[in-house]
């Protein structure tokens, strides 16, 4: 691929912005509590704009544009649930898991479910199954950011992907999470920046909205239906799946634990939700316009619905727009990676461990965690494009079917026993591996409006009450007294 | 002690799972497009989501006017925009566009996506200053 010197200068210009906010909060990295919590001295605007920067992958930029060009409406379904996860998380995790951090000088999510249970196997089991996840998505988002980088420098994907990599894992590695979410917060302001101006030639490229829905209208109006090409089933099952699912992201929990005065909570819906939004409106725009200028005879019918996004940005915005969406692009996968780096790191280093270590001592083994996740994610993006894709659907399914029953019921359930955190996370991790590779190796399928991630996530929830209520006589003996407190909001 | 809210909130919770798992069945039975299905799928994911929001919501029992605003316009938004969705005829391509949108894609995108973000945020925000205002009186 030719690339444009303008998309190569801003390309330039964004990884060098990264590389300096690294070096600055590499300096400031000086214990684990700065490497895996960011010393728990973030703001709000900080916290809720990092949230929403690693909890948009390259999907929502590419991917998802993409779908709705090809599948219509019902593909929005999605994304369709972010005005309400936001506040849905902020009432039942966000003050919970930051004052439990507090008490209990919490680093990681699987350490809160531990926390919760009073229980050591808890919180392993719950890092064993965010480790599996957090690797095979880390290696799908490197593969992607290779596609990317390439996309803006023309070096080919291999070098591509090992020089993306080079820079998300060089700033994971030194400044942690520190580094982490203020790298976020660049690049959460990038997508949201990036996202707008893309919405306005949107509308600029096909009269309006109004302009935009005739067009698509007159050539296929089921595109436009309230499914789309889908049937109501499949796109209720994405409200669902990606509503609920949302309360088990350990990368956006994670989070909780960093901010500094957590009477500015107050603030977090807010500003999540209204940037997630607005970043969002690529997803939405791209692909209407799209397909609206296809429908109008103005560009022929895309070989992949994946081309809509670049096919739109080269066709209708200006070369710096274009530049600047690439590295939007490349920020919603560099902040996803990065936080999947810490989780991990965390898992292996506090929650894995055999026993406590000084606190130098786990900075460092922090340090060489991250670098071993990276690399064997690295290695498995650059020889297995097909391994990778089957690791990649893993990943929402594992967190949501593990995490949502533990922990967010967990924590408003004070009926909730160990026997029923352990039930439920072993059987949302059997599953969804299980299902996930059986569908993905086409020895068996699913009907519409049935995911793996579907059935993983019902099923845990279900085991979850089931073993809670037999083994109930146990519940209040398996709840600390301060933990309850902090439970009753 | 369960209170009154809670255990209606955790009925809610509980009947939208069995909800969602049974049209999950249905359609793992063949019925994947039937309308009992659809409407099960409507009703567990509003009962699921309202009732985590309330159970979310809850403080020593009680439910705080910002969380019952919040969870009141959830399931209004929920149930009346997937309702329309269900039971409104087809659109056509020179039926009426409601803000520029066919009226079912402008009932889910604008009633289901985009009324939350101004009503849930506000609630939620008045909700921690009424808890922070409770915490400071003696």
């Amino acid at each position: 691929m030719t690339a444009s010197p303008v998309i190569v200068g801003v390309g330039a210009a964004y990884f060098a912005i990264c590389a300096a906010i690294a070096i600055w909060a590499a300096r400031r990295t000086r214990t684990a509590g700065d490497f895996f919590v960011a010393g728990r001295g973030i703001g709000i605007w900080t916290l809720s704009i990092a949230a929403m920067a690693s909890t948009l992958s390259g999907f929502a930029f590419v991917g998802g544009p993409g779908l709705v060009y090809a599948r219509g409406i019902g593909a929005v379904y999605i994304v369709l649930t972010a005005g309400i996860t936001g506040s849905l998380t902020a009432w039942v995790l966000a003050g919970r898991l930051r004052r439990l951090a507090e008490l209990r000088g919490i680093y990681t999510v699987a350490e809160a479910a531990g926390a919760r249970y009073r229980s050591p196997a808890v919180r392993r089991l719950a890092a064993v199954a965010i480790l599996v996840a957090t690797v095979g998505y880390t290696a799908t988002n490197l593969l992607a950011l290779g596609l990317i980088v390439d996309a803006i420098f023309g070096i080919g994907r291999m070098p591509a992907l090992w020089l993306g990599a080079l820079v998300v894992v060089g700033y994971s590695v030194a400044g942690g999470m520190l580094a982490g979410v203020y790298t976020d917060l660049f690049q959460g302001a990038l997508m949201a920046i990036a996202s707008t101006a893309v919405f306005v030639a949107v509308l600029a490229s096909g009269g309006g909205v109004a302009g935009i829905s005739r067009d698509i209208l007159a050539s296929d109006p089921g595109w436009f239906g309230p499914w789309g090409h889908f049937t109501p089933l499949a796109a209720l099952s994405f409200f669902f799946v990606f509503g609920l699912g949302t309360l088990g992201q350990p990368h956006v929990l994670h989070k909780f634990f960093m901010l500094r005065d957590p009477r500015r909570l107050q603030w977090y819906p807010l500003l999540m939700t209204g940037s997630l939004v607005i970043t969002l409106l690529l997803f939405v725009g791209v692909g209407m316009a799209v397909k609206a200028r296809v429908a109008a005879g103005d560009l022929a019918p895309l070989g992949h619905p994946d081309e809509a996004t670049p096919t739109f940005l080269l066709r209708y915005t200006p070369a710096l727009l274009a530049g600047v969406v690439f590295s939007g692009v490349a920020a919603a996968i560099m902040s996803t990676v990065n936080a999947f780096l810490n989780l991990a790191a965390a898992s292996i280093t506090r929650d894995l461990r055999i026993r406590p270590m000084e606190d130098a001592r786990e900075l460092r083994i922090g340090r060489l965690a991250t670098l071993g996740v990276a690399l064997l994610a690295v290695l498995l993006a650059s020889r297995s494009e097909a391994l990778v894709a089957l690791l990649g659907v893993f990943g929402w399914g594992l967190f949501a079917s593990t995490l949502v029953p533990a922990l967010a019921f967990g924590l408003i359930w004070p009926g909730a026993t160990r026997a029923g955190a352990l039930a439920s996370i072993a059987t949302g991790l059997g599953l969804t591996l299980v299902l996930a590779s059986l569908v993905w190796f086409r020895i068996a399928s699913l009907p519409a409006g049935v995911s793996a991630a579907g059935i993983a996530i019902v099923a845990s929830l279900l085991v979850f009450f089931a073993v809670s209520w037999l083994t109930r006589a146990r519940a209040a003996e398996e709840l600390d007294s301060d933990v309850r407190l902090v439970m009753e909001g | 002690m369960t209170s009154g809210i809670a255990r209606v909130a955790w009925t809610g919770v509980l009947a939208g799972i069995l909800a969602q798992a049974s049209a999950m069945g249905l359609a793992l039975a063949g019925l994947p497009e039937a309308p009992l299905t659809n409407w099960l799928a409507v009703g567990g994911i509003t009962a699921t989501m309202a009732g985590v929001l309330v159970l979310g919501a809850l403080r020593h029992g009680r439910l705080s006017c910002g969380g019952g605003v919040a969870a009141g316009a959830l399931v209004c938004a929920l149930l009346v925009g997937f309702s329309a969705a269900l039971l409104l005829p087809p659109e056509t391509a020179a039926g009426p566009l409601w803000l520029g949108l066919p009226r079912r894609a402008a009932i889910i995108l604008l009633g289901v996506g985009l009324l939350p973000v101004f009503v849930l945020p506000a609630c939620y925000a008045l909700d921690v200053r009424v808890r922070a205002r409770d915490d400071e009186r003696p």
